[in-house]
């Protein structure tokens, strides 16, 4: 698959690396030679925009939560409860 | 050792401190594995009282966030999703099918930047129906990477898989989420390419 126009990189091997891309886990090389045909390359880049925009939508309506007051409450709780077994524990590793 | 002659309740102070604010974070991931806000916080109770009586094994300095996150896929995947009765998804992704996988769409024409539009004008909860509707590993490598922004190394650890797995599962996962995105965006009417669009809608209704 191609848009027909010659790159120095194939639009496949650019398509095949455009979640490293977007996830930056490229080497600078690589990086640089795919920005290179994006550039220059309209599908390729329409096709990374679609990419970057799913990723984008999950980041922005997927994490956005808030934790109950009663449960940061419960753990404040548990975690003093804790206190005896951690003491213990501490010492022995301490001798 | 600093560590281990640090008195109890310093060491609580500490964890209070720098683990606690992680809370909202690990609720989400919660919601987002269990798919239900009871055993959403359960979930995330159990990995704070499992994360404080290893916090002396925890070495200072290194990532904090990725080590809660640990604790919490493990527990998950340990107890919650056995209680849970789900069908454990056989590991059928491998590197040779996320290195085959083609640039199917490249080829099709259209107007990408009003598609692009059309996946932003979705609503909140299209797009975490969309997420839920992942099978399990695939959901959360795409939550690990898109949300919190972990390295594919960071997620390995995390999932405790090779990173070529997380690769693959990162793949398969936003394949699958973008289908179903452009699904629902077709069946708001927000796709400007919304006759074009039906195979790709019917593929992924069977693939996910």
């Amino acid at each position: 698959m191609s848009c027909g126009e010659p790159h120095e990189t194939d639009c496949r091997e650019v398509l095949a690396e455009v979640y490293l891309y977007l996830d930056l886990e490229c080497a600078d090389e690589r990086r640089s030679l795919i920005r290179h045909h994006l550039d220059e390359c309209g599908p390729c880049l329409r096709e990374y925009g679609l990419e970057q925009e799913v990723r984008a939508l999950v980041a922005r309506c997927c994490g956005n939560e808030t934790a109950p007051d009663e449960l940061r409450e419960r753990l404040r709780v548990k975690l003093t409860e804790l206190v005896v077994f951690e003491t213990t524990e501490s010492r022995e590793l301490a001798d | 050792m600093r560590l281990t002659t640090e008195k109890t309740d310093e060491r609580r102070a500490r964890f209070e401190r720098d683990a606690m604010p992680f809370v909202d974070q690990l609720y989400a991931a919660g919601l987002r594995m269990t798919r239900n806000p009871a055993d959403a916080e359960d979930l995330v109770q159990e990995t704070y009282l499992k994360a404080y009586a290893a916090f002396h094994q925890f070495e200072q300095g290194t990532n904090l966030k990725a080590w809660l996150y640990r604790i919490l896929t493990n527990t998950y995947i340990n107890s919650y999703r056995k209680r849970q009765r789900q069908p454990i998804q056989a590991p059928t992704e491998e590197i040779t099918d996320w290195q085959l996988a083609e640039a199917e769409s490249h080829t099709s024409s259209g107007l990408r930047s009003a598609e692009t539009e059309a996946l932003d004008r979705l609503p909140d909860s299209d797009v975490k129906e969309a997420l839920q509707q992942l099978p399990e590993e695939f959901r959360l490598a795409v939550y690990l990477t898109d949300v919190e922004g972990f390295s594919y190394k960071e997620v390995a650890d995390i999932m405790g898989t090779p990173i070529g797995t997380v690769m693959s599962r990162l793949h398969r996962g936003r394949r699958n989420l973008r289908k179903l995105l452009e699904q629902y965006a077709a069946e708001r009417g927000f796709s400007p390419a919304r006759s074009a669009k039906g195979s790709t809608a019917a593929a992924a209704g069977r693939e996910v």
